[in-house]
Order: C-alpha cells, then structure tokens, then sequence
C-alpha cells in the first residue's frame, strides 16, 4: 500500500501531503522534514530509493521519489508495492498534472493545491492505486471541473 | 466585509515571509468567524482556506462540526473541498463521524456519479468499523454500477473496508472474485491489487484463484496489473508447491520476452524473495543471472540498486553464484551513487575467497586513503562516517573470517591493520586493536612475531599517530597495542634497540596521549627496563649508558606522575620506587648476583595463550571428585543461621517502607533569632569537625594545616629489602 505521497519543494516547503495512514498533524509534518532531510543530500544522479527510515517505519518502508525541476514528488510505500513501478506512477502524477494545468510548474501547484489534491485522487484512493493511465485522470479530472 | 479566497490567502503569505505566522494567526482568526457564517460560499471558502492551513502544520480538528456542513452542502464544488478536508483531518476519534453515515449513505446512493465517487473516496480515508458495518449492503450493490470509474473505486475501498470490519470479507468475497473477471482492465487492476494486499495476512485462501490469475497473467497487457500478478504469485508460492512447477516456465517465457524493464525485474526479484527460484532449471537460473548482470551495469541508477539488491538475496539461496558477480561488484564500488557503494560493499565478504582476499582489501583500503578531490563533485565521501566505517569493518570482517582462514600473507594483514589506525575522520580504534592483539598472540611463528614486534616498534616511533586529529579520534589509541605487546613479547626485541624503545616511550607527546595509552606505557617501560637489565653484561665501558638510562627514565617518569589521572600517578609511582630501589641496590658491573632483577622479572613471567571458545568443555572432569560431598558438615546450621538473619533484614526493609510512608513533618517557619542560633550551631560543629576544610579568612590564620611548611616534615630513608621478599 502506499502510504504518503508528498509533494515539496528543493527547500522542503510542502506543497501537497497527502497521509493515508490518519495521522495528526504534528506528526505528519514530523515525517515529512524527515522524508526531506532524507532527500535533500542526494544528488540526481543517484537512485531514486531510501530505504529504512526507522522513524518512517523500519525496513519495511521505502521512501521512492523523483525530483522534477524545483519539485520533488515523493511515495512512501510499503513493501507490496513494486519499485519501479511506484516510479511510473509518479510520472503518471506529473504527466496528469501537465495535462490538467497546461505546462504545470511550481505556481500552479502552489495556487491550486487543493486541485492537486483531486487529480491525485483519481489515482489514489485511501493508499491503494487506482488508475496507472493519464487519460483516464485527466478526463475525469476535467468532467468534475465542469460542474457547478 | 470582504473575506479573502485560497489564492488571496497563499500570496499574502507568499508577501508575509518576515512575520508569516503572525500573518497566519490573523488569517487564523478570521477563518475562525467566516466558518460559522450562515453563508455556505462564505463557510467552503474558509474551510478550503483552513485545509491548506492545514498542511503547512496548522491543527483543524477544531473545525469537524463545519467540515461535516460543507459536506453536506448541495453543490458539488463544495461538497469537493468537504470531503477533502475530512479526509484530511478525520481520524477514528472524530465525534461527528456518526453523523456522517446518513450523508455518506445519501452521497453512496447519488445519481450523479462524481458524487458518488466523492463519497467512496472520502469514505477509503475516513473509514472506522462502525461506518463499515453500516454501509457494506450499500457497498456490495455498488459493485455491479454500471460504471467502470464507480466499480473500481468500491473494489479499492474493500479492502479498506475489510480492515475495519473483517466480517465484510466473507460477505463480498464471491463477487470480488467475479471481479477479476471484469470488462474494464481499471476494475481487474483494481481487484488484483486487494487481492495482494489480502495475501499478504494470508496467502492460502487465495489458492483457488490461480487458474484466474494465470489467464489474466498470459493475456494482460498493462504492466502494473502484470506486475502485481507477479507480485501476488510470489506470495501464494511457498503455500503450494505444485504451483512452481506451472509458473517457473511462464515467468521464464516473460522474463526472454517482455521489453518493460519494471516487469523483468519484478519478475526475478519475485522468484527470489518467494525462493521460486530454488526449484528452477538450470537455463531459467543462468536466464536470470544473465539479466541481474544487466541491471547492475545499467547506465540507470535506480536498476543497479535494485539489480545488487536482488543479487543479495539470490547468493543467500545460491552462495556459489556470487563469482559469477564478483567483477561487476568490484566495479560498483567506485559507483557515483553512495547507496550503491554501500549495497555492492554488502556483498563483498559473501565473494571472498583466498586468492581474491589481497587484492579486494588493497582497494577497500585505497578509498579509505583517497584524498578529498579525488571524489565525485559534491558529495564529500571523505567525512561520510557510515560509509568509512562500513569499509572499515568490512575489511576486518572479511580478513578475520572462519579465524583468518582466507590470509595467506600474514606480514601484508599487520601492516593493513596498522595503516588502519590511520584512517582520518572516524574512530576505529576498538576493533582494530583487538584484532591487533589477537593476531599477535596466535602467532607462533617466530620470524612473524619478530616482524610484528618491529611493526609496533615502528608505530610507536611514527610521529604520524601523535598528531592531534588522531588523539581527537581516539584513534592514537593504537600505541596502548603497540606498548602492550612490546612489554608482553620483550624477549622478542633486539637486545640493541631496547634503549631507542624505553626514548620512545617517555617523549614529551606522551602526556597528550589518553589514560589507557599511558597506563600501558608505564608497564611496558618497567618490562623492557628489567628485561634490558637481565639480559645485558654490563662492564667499566657500557656502565655508563646503564646509569644514563635508568636516570632518564626515573626522570621522565615525572611526567606521567604529574598526570590528572588517579590510575596513571599510582602506576607512575610504583614504577619509580621500583626504578629507585634498583638503582640504589643493584649493581651491575660487579653483582654476579641477579636475583633482585630477576625476582621482578618473575612479576611479568607468562605467556598469553589464545583460549577457544569451548575450550573448558575439553576440560576432563577429575574421577575423584564428588559434587555430592558434604565439605563443611556445619555448613548446613550456617545456611540456617543466615536465612534467618535475611528474614529479619527482610523484616526491618518493610518496616522502613512503613516508615517512609508516614506524613512528613510541616516545616515550621523559623524567625531571625532562630535562624541565627542555627547558623551559629552548624558552624561550631564545622569548626570542630576535622571533615571540613574551613576557608573563614579568620579561622585560616589560626589553622596550621594550611601553612605549608613541607620542609619541616623530616624525610626518613626508607630501606626495603627487596631481596627478602623474592626468594
């Protein structure tokens, strides 16, 4: 399952948490400086896996990311779910949001944090995975749009 | 009043970067007010407003009553931001929760299919058994809806539902299995996807699926749903082992075929981390050793971490494989990525072997002695300590294994181990000592022990390791070895050098070294001293370096006497009245007599062994002994005697803890001439009390004890035979 997908910056503002695991909010910003103090130390040039944050849930948790111009777009996922896989879906994430904002970049998801919010939501539903094509994010994305 | 939207609120804190949180806490306030207003355009807004709040680390549980009106509002761009901010900020211990199962049911139930979506999305997040138990009818109908978007949504929302009230698996699992069989690949996707998370608690049930699975397997053509089948095979595997047989030659078929990088992986990563792979054949195992090849020296980072992570496991099941790897491993040992270092510097004590031991230790000592620039731009490899550590005890894990089986070279080990200590930014003194003074003491062989012993004589000559960033290290640590074992191994010094060593041991730096360090310096000057003593002829010529060292030693023994720590003055002290007796007694041109050497010599005889571990269990028990035997017949009325006592100690404890119970007196307040009584008490009893040292300037002129009058005390020539003692 997965069980956060972040959305912050190369300074560590977030831009989008979305936690599927119920936690407070003191806690989800705990682990979400955590997942960035992770991060910010690597390179592009270096896988895109962390493995065993105690403080994100041991072994079994693996933090998977990709680092997108001034963004990073994080999952911390389970160990059900496949790695390379999780990276395609954050591409999905990114390709989707391109489609619905028109050249997304940073101001978009800024402004309109909570349509990012809805967009994710066609592909995750309470951690489990919903759709993997862009297409169909988009199209419902943009149905729901246009209603009043 | 004009009420500020979403985009207002994040450029005026996009404007406030000085005092945002005051910003905020005024924003904070007026949301507080806009969230009551009748006004339901007035109420979304404001709670949109407080979700974002919300992320940046702002508590909105306060506002749970709203959330739940703005999810019930009418128009869907606000039941949106509604069902958002439950999701958000609900949790099982929200009250309103029960208000919401009539809502949700009514959502559930819309006509509008967006809506409905919202509910069950909403519903994933919010979910608690109560909710669960109340609209699992609702659910279940909803698997057959005629959309497609709504059906995977239910089927997702399940196993969320299962979660909270397992009861619910047993009710829908019927047509979750009709699921699989879905039109829509979405709906197939998302059922595989419950399914695995189910195997995951318990694999068996799922058995009867495999026939389902495997068609959808051969037909599909979506890569996450194909890896998730893969995924579930590997966990429904180990329950069934006639499983392996039918899905090893279809995971070799998609393994040669399949142009998705992901798959190929998931598919040798599945086969194993479930041990498929051990009933494979032999073409399917050199296949996937062909393709973890490729991973490793892909040109993408990501596949060679996952490539040496697979590999990991694999050379658990199959130990011999690894020399197929050993090369590319080799390689990723220089890789850009540190994460990678680090996984390929895990596999490196499972390839080593006798002739690759050498070479594989030279270049893990080569990246412990690079400089700085040598490194890859900005990561500064040089001061990670996780990663120099890791080398470190990799290098002496490997080269100590099954009793250093796999060294051939003993000269080129001490010499590694030597250099070790001179690794910068890392401490790694403890383990590098003790494999210092094991290797030492298993020597037998004399030409080795001889080399070692010059190694030490050498390190203790190297200016290097009294540099301050190895004493700041504790790394400089490595002479208390080094001084151990010269005093230890003694007889294996060059008669001739002793002089040059006992220089080296009493240097000025010797005082900037630690504790341990000195303790074991001032032993080892009295073994060499003595043992130079005995063993050299002294005569009119060579009397004079006699005198010359024994006086530079009793000299430079001031140093360490004069030291902070308690331990290193009390052996200091000891080892020049012992230097004093000898010098004062003993002569060594005339004395045929050597008997006050040799006696403490004595004190130092015997060689340290190396003991096994079960070395005591070789032991034979002696046949006269009686574990039975009564030894002391009274022993039995002292046995009694002492039960008692301990019953009357046991006695006074409870009474005590009574006593500790009892109220405690209520301190009265004292006036000023009571105080002043008291204060004049407590001083007269100082006074007299010889346990107090009284610095009153008055009291001091009166009180002999602090006028220093050392010269006074009269010195009293103290004659010890030590002769009589040793004999």
């Amino acid at each position: 399952m997965i069980q956060a997908v972040y959305i912050f910056n190369n300074q560590g503002k977030p831009r989008l948490i979305s936690d599927y695991r119920n936690l407070d909010v003191q806690k989800s910003q705990e682990f979400l400086k955590e997942t960035y103090n992770l991060i910010k130390t690597r390179k592009d040039n270096q896988c895109n896996f962390i493995e065993g944050s105690k403080l994100l849930g041991g072994s079994n948790t693996k933090i998977i990311y990709r680092h997108y111009a001034t963004l990073y777009f994080v999952f911390v996922v389970d160990s059900s779910e496949s790695e390379l896989g999780i990276l395609d879906l954050i591409q999905v994430l990114v390709e989707s949001l391109d489609k619905c904002f028109e050249n997304v970049c940073e101001l978009d998801i800024v402004f309109k944090c909570d349509q990012v919010h809805y967009i994710l939501n066609e592909i995750i539903s309470g951690g489990m995975v919903l759709e993997t094509k862009y297409g169909e994010v988009v199209h419902a994305f943009n149905e729901q749009s246009k209603i009043k | 009043m004009f009420e500020k939207s979403l985009a207002d609120l994040i450029r005026g804190i996009r404007a406030n970067k000085k005092n945002e949180a005051s910003f905020i806490a005024s924003c904070l306030e007026e949301i507080t007010t806009e969230i009551k207003s009748n006004d339901i355009d007035v109420k979304a807004v404001a709670l949109q407003k407080l979700t974002y709040l919300n992320m940046m680390g702002y508590d909105m549980t306060w506002a749970s009553f709203h959330v739940v009106e703005v999810m019930s509002s009418s128009k869907f761009q606000y039941k949106r931001i509604g069902y958002l901010a439950a999701a958000q900020s609900f949790n099982k211990d929200t009250d309103v929760l029960m208000l919401c199962t009539n809502l949700i049911k009514k959502d559930l139930a819309s006509n509008k299919m967006y809506e409905t979506a919202l509910a069950l999305n909403g519903l994933s997040q919010i979910v608690t058994p109560d909710l669960a138990r109340d609209l699992i009818d609702d659910l279940l109908k909803m698997m057959n809806h005629s959309q497609p978007y709504i059906r995977k949504r239910v089927v997702v929302l399940l196993y969320k539902v299962f979660l909270q009230y397992p009861e619910a698996l047993i009710m829908s699992y019927p047509k979750l299995k009709d699921k699989l069989e879905d039109q829509h690949t979405s709906v197939v996707i998302a059922t595989v996807s419950v399914i695995c998370e189910l195997a995951t608690h318990n694999p068996r049930n799922y058995l009867p699926l495999v026939p389902q699975l495997y068609n959808i397997l051969s037909s599909s053509n979506n890569n996450w749903l194909s890896i998730k089948i893969v995924k579930l095979f590997a966990l429904l595997a180990p329950e069934e082992p006639r499983l392996a047989k039918k899905i090893l030659p279809v995971f070799g078929l998609l393994l040669e075929s399949t142009s998705a990088t992901s798959f190929a992986y998931e598919i040798l990563n599945s086969m194993i981390k479930s041990g498929l792979i051990k009933q494979a054949n032999q073409s399917l195992i050199a296949l996937s050793v062909e393709k973890l090849k490729e991973f490793i020296v892909d040109r993408d980072a990501n596949l060679r971490y996952l490539g040496l992570s697979a590999l990991s496991e694999l050379i658990t099941i199959f130990p011999q494989l690894v020399t197929a790897f050993t090369d590319i491993i080799l390689e990723r040992l220089d890789d850009i990525d540190l994460s990678i270092r680090r996984k390929a510097l895990d596999l490196v004590p499972a390839m080593v072997t006798k002739p690759t031991l050498m070479p594989i230790v030279d270049k893990l000592m080569s990246y412990l002695f690079k400089e700085e620039d040598e490194w890859f731009n900005n990561i500064n490899i040089f001061t990670d300590k996780d990663y120099r550590n890791c080398i470190v005890n990799n290098i002496l894990t490997i080269c100590s294994k099954d009793k250093y089986a796999n060294i051939t070279n003993f000269q080129w080990y001490i010499y590694i181990l030597c250099n070790l200590a001179f690794v910068e930014n890392i401490s790694v003194i403890d383990s590098v000592a003790k494999q210092l003074m094991d290797v030492c003491i298993r020597l037998r062989d004399t030409p080795l022990k001889k080399f070692f012993i010059d190694k030490m004589v050498e390190l203790l000559k190297n200016k290097a390791i009294y540099e301050k960033k190895f004493i700041k290290s504790g790394n400089s640590d490595i002479l208390y070895v080094a001084a151990y074992l010269l005093g230890e191994y003694r007889s294996t010094i060059n008669v001739d050098n002793i002089e040059d060593i006992l220089f080296n041991l009493t240097t000025n730096e010797v005082k900037e070294l630690s504790e341990i360090v000195q303790n074991s310096y001032i032993i080892a000057i009295l073994k060499i001293y003595i043992y130079w003593v005995l063993k050299s002829d002294f005569n009119e010529s060579s009397i004079d370096a006699y005198k010359q060292i024994t006086t530079m030693l009793m000299d430079k023994l001031q140093l360490f006497i004069v030291s902070s720590d308690i331990e290193v003055q009390d052996r200091a002290n000891l080892a020049l009245e012992i230097l004093n007796k000898i010098y004062e007694q003993y002569d060594p041109i005339n004395s045929t007599d050597k008997k006050l050497i040799e006696g403490i010599d004595n004190l130092f005889k015997g060689e340290l062994k190396p003991v096994a571990k079960k070395a005591q269990k070789m032991v034979p028990i002696p046949t006269e002994l009686d574990l039975d035997k009564v030894i002391n017949p009274e022993s039995q009325d002292i046995l009694n005697e002492i039960g008692t006592s301990f019953a009357d100690e046991t006695k006074y404890f409870w009474k005590a803890k009574l006593r500790a119970v009892k109220p405690k007196k209520v301190i009265k307040e004292l006036s000023k001439r009571e105080l002043e009584e008291a204060r004049r008490k407590r001083n007269q009893s100082k006074k007299n009390n010889p346990f107090y040292l009284d610095f009153d300037e008055d009291t001091k002129s009166q009180n002999s004890f602090y006028e220093a009058e050392i010269d006074n005390i009269p010195i009293v020539p103290f004659t010890y035979k030590f002769g009589t003692l040793i004999k």
